[in-house]
C-alpha cells in the first residue's frame, strides 16, 4: 500500500529522531565506559574542562599582548648573565630615553636561573620609529663583594618591526671585574 | 562537547569585557579573590624576596609602621602566630613603610617575622594602604583571601581562624 505524504514525512522525522538516539547513544557509550563510575566521568569532564580554560587563558594571553604591543612598535629588553664571578647581581634599572621603565630587583633564586642560562624579560614597550637611547643600570657586588654599579648605554634605530635587545652581564677574566654588554637582536 | 561549548561561552562572555570601561573603582584595589599583586623587597638582612617565591605556603602580609601603637601590638600577636604554624606553612611578612632604617624595623626583624623595607612605599601604593596596619592573607596559590584594616585585640583569633582554614583546604 502506497504511504500518503503525511505518513511520509511522520516516517522520515522518526527515522531522523532515531537515527539522533542511537548517535548520541553511541557517543555516550564513547564518553563513559561501562566500568567507570560517574564521579571520574565527571573528574575527566571538570579536567577536560580545566584544559581548555587554559588554552584559552594563553590565547587571550597573546591576544592581549598582539593588541597592547604591535610588532611596528614592540620593544623587549632582556637580561642574561655569563659565569657571573665577578659579579653578584642585586637589581637592574633600565631607562629609554632618560625615563625609568623599570626597576627589577633579583632575589637569589632569580639570579641563580640566569646562571644556568635562563633569560628574563625585564621590560616589553612600544617605542616610535626613530634613534632612541637605551641605559641599563646594573648594582650589585663586585669582586672583594665591594658595591657596584654600573650603567651601559645604547642607541637603537627603532625601525618597523619588534626589537629585541639583550643585557648581557659576563666576566672579562683578563681584567678581573665584571663587563655589561647592549646587544641588539633583529 | 560540554567543555567545548563552556569555552566558547567564556570567550564570548570575555571579549565584551575587554571593551568595556575600566570600573571607577582602582583596578589594583586588593581585594579578596583577586591574585596578590607581586613584589619584591629588601629584608632587613639586603637580601631580596619575592612574594611569589613563597607560592605553596600561606602568607600573611602585613604593612606597619614604628610611628603606629596598633602595629606593635599586632606584630607581638603575629610573631605568635609564625611560631605556631610555621612549620605548617605558614609566612608572616611584615612590610615596614617607615622610609630609611629605623629601630623598630630591627626590633621586629629579631623578633622572627620577615621583616622586608618598603621606603618608597611603592608596595604599599599597590596593595591601596590607608590604613594601618593593613593585614592580607595570600593563600598558596597566590590569591587574596581576606583583607583586614587596622587592628585590635580580638583580631588575632580571627587571623588564627583564617589561616587554620586556609591550611585546611
Amino acid at each position: 500500500m502506497a504511504m500518503t505524504r503525511i505518513e511520509l514525512h511522520f516516517a522520515s522525522a522518526a527515522l531522523l529522531v532515531g537515527s539522533l538516539l542511537a548517535i548520541q547513544a553511541v557517543h555516550a557509550a564513547d564518553e563513559l565506559p561501562a566500568d567507570a563510575t560517574p564521579a571520574t566521568s565527571v573528574d575527566a569532564e571538570v579536567q577536560v574542562l580545566k584544559d581548555e580554560v587554559l588554552d584559552l587563558n594563553r590565547e587571550l594571553f597573546l591576544l592581549e599582548e598582539e593588541l597592547l604591543f604591535p610588532a611596528n612598535t614592540q620593544v623587549a629588553v632582556f637580561v642574561s648573565m655569563d659565569v657571573g664571578d665577578f659579579f653578584d647581581l642585586d637589581s637592574v634599572q633600565l631607562r629609554i630615553d632618560d625615563k625609568p621603565v623599570s626597576n627589577y630587583l633579583y632575589t637569589d633564586r632569580e639570579v641563580a636561573a640566569l646562571l644556568r642560562g635562563g633569560v628574563h624579560r625585564i621590560y616589553l614597550g612600544n617605542l616610535k620609529t626613530g634613534e632612541h637611547e637605551l641605559t641599563a643600570i646594573f648594582t650589585g657586588q663586585g669582586p672583594h663583594t665591594r658595591d657596584y654599579r654600573r650603567g651601559a648605554t645604547l642607541k637603537v634605530e627603532k625601525g618597523i618591526g619588534a626589537k629585541f635587545v639583550e643585557l648581557r652581564i659576563s666576566d672579562r677574566e683578563s681584567k678581573q671585574q665584571p663587563e655589561f654588554l647592549v646587544k641588539e637582536w633583529e | 562537547m560540554r567543555p567545548r561549548l563552556l569555552a566558547t561561552l567564556l570567550t564570548a562572555l570575555s571579549l565584551p569585557a575587554l571593551l568595556l570601561p575600566a570600573p571607577a573603582v582602582a583596578a589594583d584595589a586588593v581585594r579578596p579573590g583577586q591574585p596578590a599583586p607581586d613584589f619584591a623587597l629588601k629584608d632587613t638582612g639586603g637580601a631580596n624576596l619575592r612574594l611569589s617565591e613563597w607560592r605553596g605556603d600561606v602568607v600573611l602580609l602585613t604593612f606597619w609602621a614604628g610611628w603606629c601603637g596598633r602595629c606593635s601590638d599586632q606584630l607581638d600577636a603575629l610573631e605568635r602566630l609564625q611560631a605556631t604554624y610555621a612549620a605548617r606553612g605558614v609566612r608572616v611578612v611584615a612590610v615596614n613603610i617607615d622610609g630609611p632604617a629605623t629601630a623598630a624595623r630591627d626590633a621586629a626583624a629579631r623578633s622572627g617575622l620577615t621583616v622586608l623595607h618598603d621606603d618608597g612605599q611603592q608596595v604599599a601604593r599597590e596593595y591601596d594602604v590607608a590604613r594601618l596596619p593593613l593585614t592580607v592573607l595570600v593563600d598558596p596559590h597566590g590569591t587574596v583571601r581576606h583583607v583586614h584594616e587596622k587592628y585590635q585585640g580580638g583580631d588575632a583569633a580571627r587571623y588564627e581562624e583564617e589561616l587554620v582554614a586556609l591550611l585546611d583546604e
